[in-house]
């Protein structure tokens, strides 16, 4: 049994959905409505994947938040781009920004509070990313051709203490990097 | 209702409009087509799409092409995404203001339009995210929230509403005491902050809309539904803290 009233003078609500935590027992909406289906009012506005907000406890910024993390080091990696142009030398603009989106879509994934980048002279985009108390640095090198595959290096820390350094082939990297992060609720898609 | 021009601090996390439209040139077509059309000022830059969750147990379930690029357009000011049938625009870092964001959505679907390759406007959005850190609901709108449990006192509420106002369909979500986690001004240090957000999102869905100057005005009527709608809920103490001028 609920109720509700936001006091609205003008508003006639056609659809209640209300959700009630006590921290112990989530209330899924789809029980109530099991074996039907639910006919969709509109979807949301700016709704990129189509996703709804199923978890009530999520964010419903969060997308926005990430596309917008995903401009900054596009903007970082461009600018950095003319500075560090010694490096990539040999490399079209478009095979580095290729390399650079696979590298920062892997990345922004874990769904970061922070993360920036930096070119080297050594020819690879540093990345740092902060996620609650955890801190990975992560060194995507573009040295290699295009079908070749990546090296990279990762450190990974939980405040000022160690947990992984490894270096080997980017997808071997994710995988070891998962297996620390595991325990902290942060994964990268190894397969993206 | 006297709508306020301004409030201060604002409190706008995020602030989303989508213009929906029908063509006949294919969807994957346009990123290039817009490319072409915008100036040096607007950078292009394009990333893969992360897939929808599938979950096979939902009721909701339901068939979904997945695009498989997010094509992006910014400039100082503003974020452009080019999806099939919409253009879906944010503010590049904190909200500009309405007149400045507007002015900046009305220059871009100014471009839009001479590509001629838009036949109809379909549909307009307008979502506004506010956020208030540390910030009951009850405290700051008139929502009241009451169940058969009185000697439970919810640590978190999530409201979802949808109902129609004025010819537009709204999507409204309260969420109270949403526990998000926050940096603190040291490195590497973290607090949970218990926020509340206010999302209102109203939509028009309009039908065989041609004139840009028309989808214009149905741009500035949502906004101020969606002005309505925000300053309806808040309580008035409340909103005399928010230093509203008008």
């Amino acid at each position: 049994m609920a109720s509700n009233s936001n006091e609205h003078p003008l508003i006639k609500t056609d659809v209640i959905n209300l959700t009630w935590y006590d921290g112990r027992y989530p209330i899924n909406e789809g029980t109530a409505i099991s074996g039907h289906m639910a006919i969709k009012w509109e979807s949301n506005t700016g709704l990129i994947t189509g996703q709804e907000i199923s978890d009530l406890r999520s964010d419903p910024t969060q997308d926005y938040k990430n596309t917008r993390q995903f401009i900054k080091l596009d903007q970082a990696f461009r600018e950095q781009l003319k500075e560090y142009s010694e490096a990539f030398k040999g490399k079209t603009n478009f095979a580095l920004k290729e390399l650079m989106n696979l590298s920062s879509d892997i990345l922004l994934k874990t769904l970061p509070d922070k993360i920036s980048l930096q070119l080297t002279e050594e020819g690879c985009i540093f990345y740092t990313l902060l996620k609650n108390n955890i801190t990975i640095f992560f060194s995507h090198y573009l040295t290699a051709d295009i079908h070749d595959i990546d090296e990279s290096i990762i450190s990974i820390y939980k405040g000022e203490s160690n947990l992984l350094n490894y270096a080997g082939e980017l997808w071997e990297t994710i995988h070891a990097a998962n297996k620390v992060l595991h325990s902290f609720n942060i994964a990268i898609p190894e397969f993206a | 209702m006297r709508l306020p021009k301004k409030i201060t601090p604002d409190n706008i996390r995020e602030a989303v409009v989508e213009v929906k439209f029908e063509s006949d040139s294919s969807s994957e077509l346009f990123p290039g087509i817009i490319y072409e059309a915008f100036d040096a000022s607007y950078t292009y830059t394009n990333r893969p799409l992360k897939p929808a969750p599938q979950n096979l147990a939902s009721p909701r379930q339901e068939l979904r092409i997945q695009i498989n690029t997010q094509s992006l357009l910014y400039n100082d000011k503003i974020i452009i995404q080019i999806i099939p049938n919409a253009f879906i625009f944010t503010c590049l870092s904190k909200y500009v203001g309405w007149s400045e964001y507007k002015l900046e959505i009305e220059k871009a679907l100014n471009i839009i339009e001479k590509t001629k390759r838009v036949q109809i406007w379909t549909r307009v959005g307008i979502r506004y995210i506010s956020e208030y850190p540390q910030k009951d609901l009850r405290d700051c709108t008139k929502f009241q929230f009451s169940f058969g449990l009185p000697e439970t006192a919810s640590e978190m509420v999530a409201f979802k509403s949808e109902f129609s106002y004025k010819e537009a369909k709204v999507i409204l979500n309260l969420n109270n005491h949403l526990p998000l986690i926050v940096q603190k001004k040291e490195a590497n240090r973290f607090d949970i902050i218990p926020t509340s957000l206010i999302d209102i999102d109203v939509i028009k869905v309009i039908s065989n809309l041609k004139d840009i100057q028309e989808l214009l005005k149905v741009l500035e009527d949502v906004h101020i539904l969606e002005k309505e709608l925000y300053f309806g809920l808040l309580r008035e103490d409340f909103l005399e803290t928010l230093h509203p001028e008008y």
